[in-house]
């Protein structure tokens, strides 16, 4: 039976729609917030239940998308199309994740189809078991040629992929040796891709991974304690058993949904933020045998993730999509995805070309002069506008709402309308002040709606203009 | 050519590929002017223009200044002075140039109301050279004068007979002045008078072929046949003047002149096209379009950049040549 109870405090919904989605409106908090929140998280988990977001219309006016996969800004479009459009919030969240984690970019190949069938890759297993995951990335023309494995033969060795599979996708540094890097190596000799045609002159077309058996090193390796004629797969399997990997991919996931961490390369000499909380996922991990939704539904659901509000600066990309959902943009496929991609460059990040293998750095380094600047900018210039569906909702509201005329409540309202953001209490205090200044808020006549509009305006480009803004 | 009694369909042969990445990128539509030019109106996502090719597949460049005013293009079509048509999906405009670029008019307000437009993408002219408006968002088709006049217009929103869910491309046979629909979200076709009066649709459910998948573009040709733009398979569908299946069309490119010339001078593209099979590269990717001219189909390879034409064989007949017309199967044994 559908019920309008509150099962759920709107706030601690919004959290949530922040970390493990992209953002939220208020009317999208207000819906889930009939559901229990274990509940929510159940949903979160099992995105198959919900339907994709729907292509055919999209693939209609970005015409491209329907017929090569040769433009990434239009495929970058695209994923912030599902970002903000997606039933599935976790599943996209995931994807970008993984990409951070397990960064592949486009710089090195220039190939864009592969860069999209690895982002596609990484949204249909993010949330799958960890051998898996690394099993089809393995298998990945982008990460094969990101990382070398094509030159990787069974008479000559390239470490590269051997390396970092080690170090940044599963163990990190200081839990294996240079001999399992090669003996890694040797097991992955053999696995390559198909040659694609080149752009010119009629376009990109797609590579598939192949295993070349001739070219395979068959023989017996040592790797972290363990012998055998291993190949891939099966050095996939002992790596996924390493407590070592569950900590360092829990601690990624930690910093990603839950608290910002300092840099990867300081993991070796700087503890955990919250060592409980990586206690508490890599018991899941291994009660599990890796997997995610395991991990993630014990993220979620803990108290500490809970407590965790705005205590994470957004990356760009989450940083524009939330911006959008609030002005209620691109519900449908209008014109101007293909920009978001720059538009998140400018923030310093390129979706599908992270900086190096070892992803972004996250928490304040994306924060400086030149990005607070292009995010306060995005920010005033998406949301200042009171024709923007999301605005006239929030001016709607508040103008309806005669309890909201008062400027405490004013204020109040606000942040909860522009998606329960909470703010210091110092920060509140300075627009509450700013808010009785001008008194109570009045729709009486025509001029007293101008006015009011003119002052919700203000006050919006106040919020997202705060520091809190910044951070999910 | 015109409507015959009947045809003895010899052939539909691969003819020709034209233009390459980089000259015709992304061709959406195209449409020939009177000294045979080809206006390829190529649409990538951000920006548009109107480049012109010949058969010698030269780039003759682009319509100066005719990209400026293009957001999202979706058809073109020249008139019999050689001025240029185009619709624009996002500017909810027709758009009319001269051969030169430049511009002589644009029309068209956004709305749902009577005489406005929201998402225009099909155009065809009628015998009287009114303009015929597919008006995606608001499910129907509108009539106006060249100049922009409404006339009139027909179609609701759904997916019972007659009605339309978000339509893509328009056509006229001039044999009988019917109109000729591609319900884009319906997977099928219909056909209307030049009233709007309902007249059939019909879908592909076909054994071997399947089905419909988002059909675009829609030409019929002198013969009263049908060419469907199939995008969602990838394919140029053929029907016959009552919609029966005739043929389909998944790409056959040979290289085209000007590519010829691009891989001779690029030692690291001929090697990657040493190492790959062939075949996969011949077919459409994404077609959104198919124009007749004449005897040949043109079909604006939108995801490989590149025109595929291919040319129809086929013999005109009287009643003195064949059976009267049935649509009851029989065996026979001669």
């Amino acid at each position: 039976m559908v019920t309008n109870e509150i099962k759920t405090d709107s706030s601690l919904v919004a959290h949530l729609l922040r970390r493990a989605g992209f953002g939220s409106d208020y009317s999208q908090i207000q819906e889930f917030t009939k559901k229990k929140y274990e509940e929510i998280v159940e949903d979160f988990l099992n995105p198959e239940i919900f339907p994709e977001v729907e292509d055919k219309l999209i693939s209609r006016h970005y015409i491209s998308l329907g017929a090569n996969k040769d433009n990434q800004a239009t495929w970058n479009g695209r994923w912030f199309y599902r970002m903000i459009n997606t039933k599935r919030p976790l599943q996209e969240k995931m994807a970008l994740f993984w990409h951070h984690v397990l960064a592949t970019g486009w710089t090195k190949s220039e190939h864009t189809p592969t860069m999209v069938n690895h982002i596609e890759m990484l949204r249909k297993n993010g949330l799958k078991n960890f051998r898996t995951i690394l099993i089809e990335l393995s298998k990945d023309p982008a990460m094969i040629y990101w990382l070398d494995n094509n030159e990787n033969h069974s008479e000559s060795i390239n470490e590269n992929y051997g390396r970092e599979i080690l170090e940044l996708f599963s163990m990190g540094i200081g839990n294996y040796t240079e001999d399992d890097i090669k003996n890694a190596a040797r097991s992955f000799t053999g696995w390559t891709f198909t040659q694609p045609l080149p752009l010119y002159p009629y376009g990109h077309y797609e590579s598939k991974f192949i295993f070349k058996e001739n070219d395979h090193d068959y023989g017996v390796k040592k790797f972290l304690e363990k012998t055998g004629p291993f190949n891939g797969e099966e050095i996939i399997d002992i790596i996924s058993q390493q407590e070592a990997t569950a900590r360092f991919i829990c601690r990624h996931l930690y910093n990603f949904f839950v608290e910002d961490e300092p840099q990867v390369p300081a993991w070796s000499i700087t503890p955990p933020k919250n060592q409980f909380a990586i206690d508490q996922m890599v018991k899941s991990w291994l009660e599990s045998d890796a997997d995610l939704k395991s991990v993630m539904r014990t993220l979620l659901n803990s108290d500490w993730f809970k407590k965790s509000k705005m205590n994470r600066v957004k990356c760009p990309a989450e940083f524009i999509a939330a911006t959008l959902k609030i002005s209620g943009e691109y519900r449908s496929p209008d014109p101007g995805l293909v920009q978001l991609e720059s538009t998140c460059i400018a923030m310093g990040q390129k979706l599908m070309d992270p900086p190096s293998v070892e992803g972004w750095h996250t928490g304040k380094e994306w924060i400086d002069g030149g990005t607070l600047t292009e995010r306060v900018n995005y920010a005033i210039e998406i949301l200042n506008d009171p024709n923007k569906p999301g605005v006239k909702f929030i001016i709607n509201e508040i103008k309806n709402d005669k309890e909201s005329h008062n400027p405490k409540k004013f204020v109040n309202r606000m942040l909860e309308l522009v998606g329960f953001i909470e703010i210091s209490e110092n920060t509140k205090s300075l627009l509450i002040k700013l808010a009785e200044e001008d008194g109570k808020l009045s729709f009486r006549t025509k001029k007293d709606q101008e006015i009011s509009r003119n002052r919700i305006m203000r006050m919006l480009r106040l919020i997202i203009s705060s520091m809190e803004f910044q951070f999910s | 050519m015109s409507k015959p009694y009947a045809l003895l369909r010899a052939g539909f042969p691969f003819y020709a590929t034209l233009g390459m990445r980089r000259v015709t990128t992304m061709p959406m539509d195209l449409a020939i002017g009177k000294d045979q030019t080809i206006y390829v109106l190529n649409r990538m996502d951000e920006i548009s223009e109107i480049r012109k090719i010949n058969w010698k597949d030269e780039d003759l460049g682009t319509i100066p200044e005719g990209g400026k005013n293009l957001e999202w293009p979706v058809q073109i079509l020249i008139d019999e002075l050689d001025h240029i048509y185009i619709s624009d999906e996002a500017k909810n405009k027709i758009i009319i140039l001269d051969t030169s670029g430049k511009e002589l008019d644009s029309w068209g307000e956004f709305g749902s109301t009577n005489g406005k437009i929201n998402r225009p993408s099909g155009i065809c002219f009628d015998k009287d050279n009114n303009i015929y408006i597919v008006d995606t968002y608001n499910h129907r088709i509108s009539k106006f004068t060249k100049s922009g006049t409404f006339i009139n217009s027909f179609g609701e929103n759904g997916s019972q007979k007659g009605q339309l869910n978000y339509p893509w491309g328009i056509d006229i046979d001039h044999n009988t002045g019917d109109l000729l629909v591609s319900d884009w979200g319906n997977d099928r076709i219909q056909k209307f008078d030049y009233k709007g009066n309902f007249i059939n649709d019909f879908e592909l459910n076909n054994e071997l072929v399947g089905k419909l998948d988002g059909p675009a573009g829609i030409a019929v040709d002198s013969h009263s046949d049908i060419f469907v733009a199939d995008r969602g398979n990838h394919r140029i569908i053929q029907f016959n003047h009552k919609g029966n299946y005739v043929e389909r069309f998944i790409g056959d490119a040979v290289l085209s002149k000007i590519g010829r010339t691009y891989l001779m001078a690029n030692a690291r593209a001929l090697r990657a096209r040493e190492m790959t099979p062939l075949e996969e590269t011949k077919r459409f990717r994404g077609p959104t379009s198919v124009r007749i001219y004449g005897d040949l189909m043109y079909i604006p390879d939108l995801g490989s950049h590149r025109i595929q034409v291919y040319k129809k064989e086929a013999y005109e007949l009287d009643e003195t040549n064949i059976l009267p017309d049935t649509d009851i199967p029989f065996l026979y044994n001669v």
